[in-house]
């Protein structure tokens, strides 16, 4: 598991690869820090490396989904495929977050 | 050996053996021409009264006088030369004695303060420095057989630390040798089998020696303590990069290659901490490279990433692990010319012998480096491990297939590469494989972070079949009770602000598996057991 954050004009881009397992998620609580700290900014998640992700991983990005329409920001999650994106139908994610 | 000279000191009037009879001999010598000048001086002035009777008494007993005086003289001084030499003989007597061995040897006494003082102290300073001389060097030596001693110990040892049995099974031809080039090397290889699974490694600590032979040893055992069920390359590799690292104070480095090769479902799986990569014989026969993407050494940064690689491993492909003691084995030519052995001719050697056995081949790059470098002295530890994966055992495939975890969350990816083993055994695609897994997953973390005490040690079971392509999973643990079919319902249509951070992962679970069913045992155990259909 891997996030690489980037700020580009005041709108924060992360990408994220591998798999988000209940071992590495804290790890990716902690990574996503720099986000919940900008969550009143523009987001957008590039998920197209992104293999797999535990309840422990969507929790961050629910928490994560919250914090910005607390503050008024927004929060796109991009090129969401295969395991993702069935796990985000499972859940009822896919009807939470603004995917592309 | 030289031999001691032989001097007889005894007073002796030869010419050449006495240094008083030499002086004697001069100044007698001497005395009589002093005498023949007075005479002829004396016949020159008193020429013309020659006949006189009084001139012959004088020279009559002139003559007899001189005669006496002059023994006299000769006596007086062979006595007194041969007192004032006295001390030299009994030098020479001492220096061979000293010469002999006797550094303790008394020295003669000298009253006087001349040369022969002089003489005496050099004598002795020259007693006590070879004493000093001959102590340091018996202590020099003595540490030098001592560490000579160690190193040969030193050298059993490490070489007991590697694994000298190889399997004896149908499906895994492999053997692996390593050749120090000093007494203790800071190579390694190793290997274990677990289950239906190798794990196996080659590595090469920077440096040569002792320094180098002791990270070789810290290196082996921390793959063999970290090498176990399912455990994946990438992360025993993180392990024990970190342990390496967060108590490397010399910065010694460790560069490896650590495959995990499934002998059930013929996959294997590497990581690379750069090393060589290793050289491939493909089912077709192909002989090169493996394609091994580089992460860094051992021991520089200790959070580094390390990835893994995989690859279907048939039947009869062969892996040669070395390190770079072959590759850069030298020659150099009588015009000091060099020349490397290189990853060509090691591909050459190994297409020549793509169906020899692991020894044959070991045995022939050995030789093969042997014969290139003819007498170039070998400069670097040479390891070489060679596998080949024969015809898989026939498994039951129907035999229930069991982990058994600890009450740590690291386990997960243990548990994720167990049930990958079961997927490829039973065709899986990767995309299913993935979902079930979660639905394990969530269930399985949820028993490791909740089930047991805090600080108590717990286990957790897993057991997978497939029957009629049915797959059914029972994990069962000693922990508190806990059902997960009447926990509430996640109400998954809830609105954004309204989305409970809980329970997603029992309704993970129910959601992707077909089945779910709880007992707690009279004896005191979860068991859940799930289901699904695998057919499509």
């Amino acid at each position: 598991m891997n996030i690489e954050i980037k700020e580009q004009n005041g709108s924060y881009f992360g990408i994220l690869t591998g798999w988000i397992d209940t071992a590495e998620a804290t790890k990716f609580l902690e990574d996503m820090n720099p986000l919940m700290a900008n969550a009143d900014k523009s987001i957008e998640l590039d998920c197209a490396q992104l293999e797999y992700i535990c309840s422990l991983g969507l929790r961050g990005l629910l928490q994560l989904k919250q914090e910005s329409a607390a503050k008024g920001g927004s929060l796109i999650l991009t090129h969401v495929d295969g395991e993702v994106k069935k796990i985000l139908r499972l859940t009822g994610f896919d009807r939470l977050f603004n995917i592309r | 050996m030289i031999e001691a000279p032989n001097f007889e000191y005894k007073y002796d009037l030869a010419y050449r053996k006495s240094f008083a009879a030499r002086l004697s001999f001069r100044i007698m010598g001497i005395a009589a021409i002093v005498f023949l000048a007075a005479v002829a001086l004396f016949f020159y002035f008193t020429g013309d009264s020659m006949t006189l009777p009084l001139t012959h008494q004088i020279v009559k007993y002139g003559t007899v006088v001189f005669i006496v005086g002059l023994t006299s003289l000769f006596v007086f001084c062979t006595w007194a030369i041969y007192q004032m030499a006295r001390p030299l003989r009994q030098f020479a007597e001492s220096a061979v004695s000293i010469a002999g061995g006797n550094l303790d040897t008394p020295l003669p006494k000298i009253n006087s303060e001349d040369e022969l003082l002089q003489l005496r102290n050099s004598f002795e300073y020259m007693q006590t420095s070879l004493k000093q001389h001959i102590n340091d060097l018996q202590a020099t030596t003595a540490s030098k057989e001592r560490l000579q001693s160690e190193l040969t110990i030193a050298h059993d040892i490490q070489m007991g630390m590697l694994t000298t049995v190889f399997p004896e099974r149908d499906d895994l031809d492999l053997f692996a040798s390593m050749t120090p080039a000093k007494e203790v090397g800071g190579d390694l290889y190793d290997f274990i089998i677990e289950g239906d699974e190798l794990f196996f490694i080659i590595g090469d600590v920077a440096g040569k020696g002792v320094p180098a032979s002791l990270y070789m040893a810290v290196t082996r055992t921390l793959f063999r303590n970290l090498a176990g069920n399912y455990q994946s390359a990438a992360n025993i590799m993180r392990q024990m990069n970190q342990a390496i690292a967060s108590a490397n104070e010399s910065l010694v480095f460790v560069t490896a290659f650590i495959g995990v090769l499934d002998l059930r479902t013929h996959y294997l799986t590497y990581c690379n901490a750069a090393h060589n990569a290793p050289a491939l014989i493909t089912a077709d026969g192909k002989c090169q490279l493996l394609d091994a993407e580089t992460n860094l050494p051992l021991g520089i940064e200790d959070h580094y990433r390390y990835e893994e690689q995989q690859m279907p491993f048939p039947e009869n492909t062969a892996l040669l692990l070395y390190t770079d003691g072959l590759t850069e084995a030298m020659y150099i030519s009588a015009d000091g010319g060099r020349k490397l052995f290189g990853e060509e001719r090691l591909l050459h050697d190994l297409e020549k012998n793509k169906q020899a056995s692991a020894i044959e081949v070991i045995d022939y790059l050995k030789q093969h480096v042997n014969v290139f470098a003819d007498g170039t002295m070998q400069g670097d530890d040479l390891t070489l491990l060679f596998l080949r994966h024969g015809a898989s055992r026939k498994n039951d495939s129907t035999a229930p297939r069991r982990i058994i975890m600890k009450n740590e969350m690291t386990e997960v990816s243990r548990m994720r590469g167990f049930f990958l083993s079961v997927c490829r055994e039973h065709d899986i695609d990767e995309e299913t494989f993935k979902t079930l897994n979660l639905a394990i997953e969530e269930w399985v973390a949820n028993v490791i972070g909740y089930a047991y005490p805090k600080g108590i040690r717990g286990h957790v079971e897993l057991t997978a079949k497939v029957v009629d392509g049915v797959l059914t999973l029972v994990i069962k643990d000693h922990g508190t009770p806990f059902d997960p079919t009447q926990h509430a319902e996640v109400d998954v249509n809830a609105e954004l602000s309204e989305r409970q951070i809980g329970g997603l992962g029992i309704h993970l679970v129910k959601s992707i598996m077909d089945t779910m069913h709880y007992e707690r045992t009279a004896d005191g155990y979860n068991v859940l057991t799930l289901t699904k259909n695998i057919k499509d």
